[in-house]
């Protein structure tokens, strides 16, 4: 179980944020600015919340007090980019295989369930340029489950996706969910997206956590 | 005919040069760019004063510390009994010093134009600083890094000034192309100086032009030539 609890001072206003998480998958839903990618990057260690502490398990990730910081590199987390962050100088097959520690007949048979999952077979060899916003997701997800980390960040997954893609992709993100039974946080201001995707469903503005807006209940876009 | 020994000698400085801003060049531009300190600026100006100041006034100012009574000199002089001055090392450390900026800037350039994000990316699948720095920052950066190496080459090849200050000029010891061309001119034997010329152009010329070539080939069949 991920465990947050923090404090971090923003250009606008102060994040100020406490949730845990299970193996199921919360959205952190809020309009732009709202400290969303803040809180994905304070979890994977790219940024160091000013205090509190955010745990999983028994492991500390960050402890202020203990003025402990486990790097990204430890935390075996995977991160899903808002645009992806493919490596443009590398081809899909060495994407996907960046994140694996060594090559044996385990990442092998991981690489092929991965491939077959998310229906990427035929691109493995393509450089990355000429991937669709489509397959460029399919490709971050595979690149990022392939490190096998212990829970999934994603940062606003479907944006830059069309209505019909956005529809398939949803529904094989909730089925590798099951698949991993990992923890996924996943970040959208998509309140269909938020329905959609959510186990539970963390409301945010201005950097703190709020009740749910009032459209909330009276969209039925499940 | 000509001798081809300060040839020989200037080619060997260029890419003992060469070796070294590689090195010191690049590592001070990757940490210039990763790390924020309070002395950062004026550190910056003193990599870029190479660039704009007077090449004697470089070559002066290495006399001063690595001269017999300089504090660099005195230390490798006593306790190591080496001496630079009027050496070909103090030719290395003189077009070393005078190519550092042009290292600096294009691989710091380079460096910038890589995107944070790709680097948070590799760091959140596992990987270190330093594979994060081989496998994403510098295949990135390459064709920035490339440039500076060819510049940092041919500013080397040609330095006169800051050489003469601290290597002199002693034929077969530490007389470079370029010295050999002045020397040449001033005794009035300009066929030796021409052919100097000539051969100095044409190496620095080659270079500039592989550069040329290189970079256009790289952004026509590179799959990432989106960036560029």
């Amino acid at each position: 179980m991920l465990t947050v609890n923090i404090t971090k001072g923003l250009a606008d206003f102060t994040l100020r944020l406490k949730f845990s998480v299970e193996n199921n998958i919360l959205v952190l839903f809020g309009p732009s600015g709202c400290g969303k990618t803040t809180t994905l990057r304070c979890i994977a260690g790219l940024m160091n919340p000013d205090e509190g502490t955010i745990t999983f398990g028994q492991k500390v990730f960050f402890s202020q007090t203990d003025r402990t910081s486990v790097p990204p590199k430890d935390r075996k987390i995977g991160y899903m980019f808002q645009d992806y962050a493919l490596f443009p100088h590398l081809n899909v097959e060495s994407n996907i295989w960046y994140g694996a520690t060594k090559k044996c007949s385990n990442s092998n048979r991981n690489f092929e369930n991965l491939v077959d999952l998310l229906k990427i077979g035929r691109l493995i060899k393509r450089p990355i340029h000429q991937l669709s916003g489509g397959e460029k997701q399919r490709v971050a997800l595979a690149r990022a489950l392939m490190a096998e980390p212990n829970l999934l960040l994603l940062d606003e997954p479907f944006s830059a996706l069309d209505m019909e893609t956005r529809l398939e992709l949803r529904g094989e993100l909730k089925r590798i969910q099951a698949v991993s039974s990992i923890p996924f946080v996943l970040v959208t201001h998509d309140i269909q997206e938020a329905r959609a995707m959510a186990d539970k469903v963390l409301f945010l503005n201005q950097g703190q956590e709020v009740a749910p807006p009032v459209y909330w209940n009276e969209c039925q876009c499940k | 005919m000509i001798e081809w020994q300060p040839v020989f000698l200037s080619i060997k400085v260029a890419v003992m040069s060469l070796l070294i801003v590689s090195v010191i060049g690049t590592g001070s531009a990757y940490a210039m760019r990763r790390w924020d300190f309070p002395a950062k600026a004026g550190l910056e100006a003193i990599f870029t004063l190479p660039l704009v100041l007077p090449p004697v006034v470089t070559g002066f100012l290495l006399l001063l510390l690595v001269g017999k009574h300089g504090p660099i000199g005195h230390v490798l002089g006593e306790w190591f009994q080496i001496q630079i001055v009027f050496t070909p090392y103090a030719a290395i450390l003189a077009g070393a010093v005078v190519a550092f900026p042009l290292m600096y800037q294009s691989a710091k350039a380079a460096f910038c134009g890589v995107d944070y994000q790709l680097e948070d990316a590799a760091r959140t699948l596992g990987a270190g600083e330093w594979r994060v720095f081989w496998t994403v920052t510098l295949p990135l950066a390459w064709p920035g890094f490339v440039a500076g190496l060819v510049l940092s080459f041919a500013r080397a090849l040609g330095e006169f000034g800051a050489t003469i200050m601290v290597a002199g000029n002693i034929p077969g010891k530490t007389q470079t192309l370029p010295l050999a061309i002045y020397f040449a001119a001033e005794s009035n034997d300009l066929t030796k100086a021409g052919l100097y010329v000539l051969i100095i152009s044409v190496i620095t010329f080659l270079s500039v032009y592989w550069l040329n070539v290189w970079t256009k080939r790289k952004i026509k069949t590179s799959d990432y030539r989106r960036m560029f």
